[in-house]
């Protein structure tokens, strides 16, 4: 029996009216649901934000750790039972702030799973100042002359490292989310999606209309190439960042478990056992010890 | 044989050096005093000179225009090893000329390591195990006219499977005779050493060495990797231990097993990133926010460190909370040769671990139920109907984050209690060895086992009633247990400057009778110097 929305509910989200986190909820609960997944085969690991409350609400197995630590977490996860499918969730301060470091590395090591940021411009659970991608110039609690620094720009820094899935979505645009996050999840290897979720309370300017207004759609341009990585940079830079769809997807890539030959047999958490005999024998004899 | 390596955070230069104690019984130090010293440069005779006798054999380098230093009554023997070397084919012989020198006044052979140098160059072909023969053999010859007795000359030891091994790789195959397969780290001396055993062997169990971008990735990993049901552990030094402070809070908080190795060094900061020392304890102890739930074990020898890393991963999944153990840079990095019959197998003991598919509605499963022992069932991602999330906010029985501050009381008290009367290490979480009313007892954790071993038994020789205790448990720390051996004066003896032990036994036993020995210049104890300060106490 397959899984419907209500197997995906949990408790009652918490989050403001409006707020842009419901969209991603129900994208990702709707790419589920689509894909034949049992809530019991997915473990949903979230980071510290209103956006990282998303896995008491999703009915999975579920992690909330902590801030900016989502990706260590998930990887492992997936290396100790790759019959999961493994997700990552949390905001933009999470993932391309405190745990930036987490994002590079995780994309160099290309574990099959699914990353999927929150994307509000805002710090939004400790009540509004700067995040990593607030532009420059915007006034905040933490920047009351402006905010200093030049944002970042995860998905340019994703294809400069060699991400082999790259996509970006936006919570006022559901459908278009579901499809993206299934991809996501089918991709074999580490997947990155930006998804655009606005902050009502405390980054309003960042908005459903302001993002509806710019968006522009890589998913309809029939003369875009996806797997034309050089592409995904020029569309970029040429709409500052505002695009929604898949930009990149690489499908020769080889995920990390995949390419550990040891790895092929049952997924390790069935594999908890001290060593076989003839194992400890050759370890006695490293040692030094001769039968 | 017991071995010590000195050696300093540098590439080339400084000081070095490799000490190795032959003996007919199992020693735990390398001992104090000198027989026999190999010097290639100045540097090493000045070094040691201090610790050489009337019966001490200098052998040394012409290079290095050796002479002792005024009133050394050591014999000096100086050699051409850089001659030698090259008549055997290659400068970088020299050490192996060296050990031909050593071998013939230790009364080996002059073909005795034949064999070893096929095993350990065979991957370098035929020449340079020729090469090393010769260079083996014209050290020998060069010693073995010049009629010089050894100091001393041990006995062959009774017939036993011996291993030679040091602590790191004790605790990395202990972990995989634990059943653990995934191990994330980041390299730091002194406990790199376990990640490049597993990184050999791991592979070929099915398993991974997964070198992360930091220790907190590290602890992240052996997390994330423990919930989805591994055994999932990491090991590091002071300065990661640092890192992963938070980790360990989530690990407590989410009733995560964790296991964390740490390898102590000398700190703060970098501090001496090659010397022993214990100045993690209070760390270990008292780190990371919040009340939590911890097990801190100290293994005391080589052997000990296979045994208390499979006791600490029982321990984690039946308790649901981090584990530390606790070692240091000498047991950590000190090649001993232990029997066989010292490494005890525990059986794997998984704790409540829920395999059952069962029919809760999602985020129904009270995974955090509140039971008298405080531990709850711990069902593994995967397992059908009983979906819940392990929050490190505070939580309801079904997971649910809450801030109600009766749930909050009921499951703070849950947590802490599931280590009331904990039972990890049995009976053992202290070692006693000495007289039922000693007039001093020598107490200490880790690395200084072998030190303070042969202390007391030098004092006991020579005639005092003295008892040594030595800590395997410190969280919970048995207080009961201790408080019962210290009613006779005790000498605490631990490598840092602040007495951190002293100080836990005092709030811990209410002892007041303490009187703390400590070293925190680099180097390890030795036993004369405990000796000493022993018999200070005794003679008051
Ligand atoms: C180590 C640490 N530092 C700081 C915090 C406080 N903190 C909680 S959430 C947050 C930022 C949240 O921003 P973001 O990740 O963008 O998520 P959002 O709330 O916007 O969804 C911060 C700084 C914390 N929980 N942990
Ligand atoms: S504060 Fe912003 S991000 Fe948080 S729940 Fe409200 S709208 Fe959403």
């Amino acid at each position: 029996m397959s899984a419907t929305l209500n197997d995906y509910r949990a408790e009652t989200p918490t989050w403001c009216p409006g707020c842009g986190d419901f969209g991603v909820l129900r994208a990702i609960q709707r790419a589920l649901v689509d894909l034949e997944i049992a809530p019991h085969e997915v473990l949903v690991v979230s980071g510290i934000g209103c956006s990282g409350k998303l896995s008491s609400y999703i009915g999975t197995y579920g992690f909330h750790g902590l801030h900016g630590r989502t990706l260590p977490v998930a990887q492992a996860a997936k290396l100790a039972n790759r019959n999961l499918i493994v997700l990552a969730v949390g905001g933009d301060g999470d993932g391309y702030g405190i745990g930036v470091g987490h994002l590079v590395h995780a994309i160099r090591r290309n574990v099959d799973i699914t990353y999927i940021v929150m994307n509000n411009d805002v710090y939004a659970l400790t009540v509004g100042q700067s995040a990593p991608t607030t532009p420059r110039g915007r006034i905040t609690r933490s920047a009351p002359y402006g905010t200093p620094e030049e944002p970042v720009s995860p998905l340019g820094m994703a294809l400069g490292l060699g991400a082999g899935f790259v996509a970006q979505g936006f919570a006022g645009n559901v459908d278009h989310l579901v499809a993206i996050v299934k991809a996501a999840i089918r991709h074999r290897g580490f997947a990155l999606v930006n998804a655009f979720s606005p902050c009502v309370t405390f980054n309003p300017e960042f908005g459903y209309d302001y993002l509806r207004a710019r968006l522009f759609d890589v998913d309809q341009d029939p003369g875009y190439d996806r797997h034309d990585a050089m592409a995904a940079m020029r569309v970029l830079s040429e709409k500052g960042g505002l695009v929604e769809g898949i930009l990149y997807e690489d499908p020769a890539a080889i995920p990390y478990d995949e390419a550990l030959p040891q790895f092929a047999k049952e997924p390790l958490v069935a594999q908890v056992a001290p060593l076989d005999d003839a194992t400890r024998q050759a370890v006695l004899a490293s040692f030094g010890v001769t039968s | 044989m017991a071995t010590h390596r000195h050696f300093m955070s540098l590439i080339k230069g400084g000081h070095t050096h490799y000490q190795v104690r032959v003996s007919s019984r199992p020693v735990f130090t390398a001992g104090d005093r000198v027989d026999i010293l190999v010097a290639f440069d100045h540097g090493a005779i000045e070094h040691d000179a201090h610790r050489l006798h009337a019966g001490s054999i200098v052998l040394a380098d012409q290079a290095a225009r050796p002479a002792l230093p005024a009133g050394c009554p050591a014999s000096l023997v100086v050699l051409d090893f850089e001659a030698l070397a090259k008549k055997a084919g290659s400068p970088i012989l020299a050490n192996t000329v060296a050990l031909g020198a050593s071998g013939a006044l230790l009364g080996l052979a002059s073909e005795a390591l034949d064999d070893q140098f096929v095993r350990r160059f065979g991957s370098k072909g035929e020449e340079v195990i020729a090469q090393n023969r010769l260079a083996y053999r014209l050290g020998w010859q060069s010693v073995a006219g010049l009629g010089l007795r050894p100091p001393g000359k041990p006995e062959k030891p009774p017939a036993a499977k011996r291993l030679l091994l040091h602590g790191d790789e004790a605790i990395a195959w202990g972990a995989v005779e634990a059943g653990a397969r995934l191990f994330f780290a980041y390299p730091i001396t002194p406990a790199s050493e376990i990640m490049q055993w597993l990184a050999v062997w791991l592979p070929k169990l099915g398993g991974a060495v997964v070198q992360v971008e930091d220790e907190i990735a590290a602890i992240n990993g052996a997390i994330g990797a423990s919930l989805a049901g591994v055994r999932g552990w990491t090991a590091t030094s002071g300065p990661g231990l640092s890192l992963m402070q938070e980790g360990i809070g989530i690990a407590a908080m989410t009733e995560t097993p964790v296991v964390i190795v740490d390898a102590q060094r000398a700190g703060p900061a970098t501090g001496l990133p090659t010397r022993p020392e214990q100045s993690d304890l209070n760390e270990v102890l008292y780190g990371s926010h919040g009340d939590q739930p911890r097990i801190v074990m100290s293994p005391a020898t080589t052997a000990d460190s296979f045994v208390v890393i499979q006791a600490a991963f029982n321990a984690a999944e039946k308790y649901q909370c981090p584990v530390i153990v606790l070692t240091d840079l000498n047991l950590a990095l000190d090649r001993q040769t232990v029997d066989l019959a010292a490494f005890r197998f525990l059986p794997i003991e998984r704790g409540e671990i829920d395999t059952v598919p069962g029919n809760y509605g999602p985020h129904k499963y009270p995974r955090f139920a509140v039971t008298e022992g405080g531990v709850s069932p711990r069902p593994i991602p995967g397992v059908p109907g009983k979906t819940f999330v392990a929050t490190g906010d505070e939580h309801t029985p079904e997971g649910h984050i809450t801030e109600d501050p009766a749930a909050r009381v009921e499951q703070m008290r849950k947590r802490l209690r599931k280590l009331d009367g904990a039972a990890t290490l049995g009976d053992e979480a202290i070692w006693y060895s000495g007289p039922p009313g000693a007039d001093l007892v020598l107490v200490g954790f880790g690395g200084t086992y072998g030190p303070i071993a042969e202390a007391q038994e030098e004092l006991v020789a020579q005639g005092y009633r003295v008892g040594h205790a030595h800590l395997r448990l410190l969280r919970p720390f048995p207080a009961a247990e201790l408080a019962r051996l210290l009613g006779a004066p005790a000498l605490v003896v631990e490598q840092n400057a602040t007495g951190q032990l002293a100080g836990e036994i005092r709030r811990q036993t209410g002892a007041g009778n303490l009187r703390s020995v400590l070293r925190f210049d680099g180097n390890p104890f030795t036993a004369a110097e405990i000796v000493g300060e022993a018999r200070e106490v005794l003679e008051a």
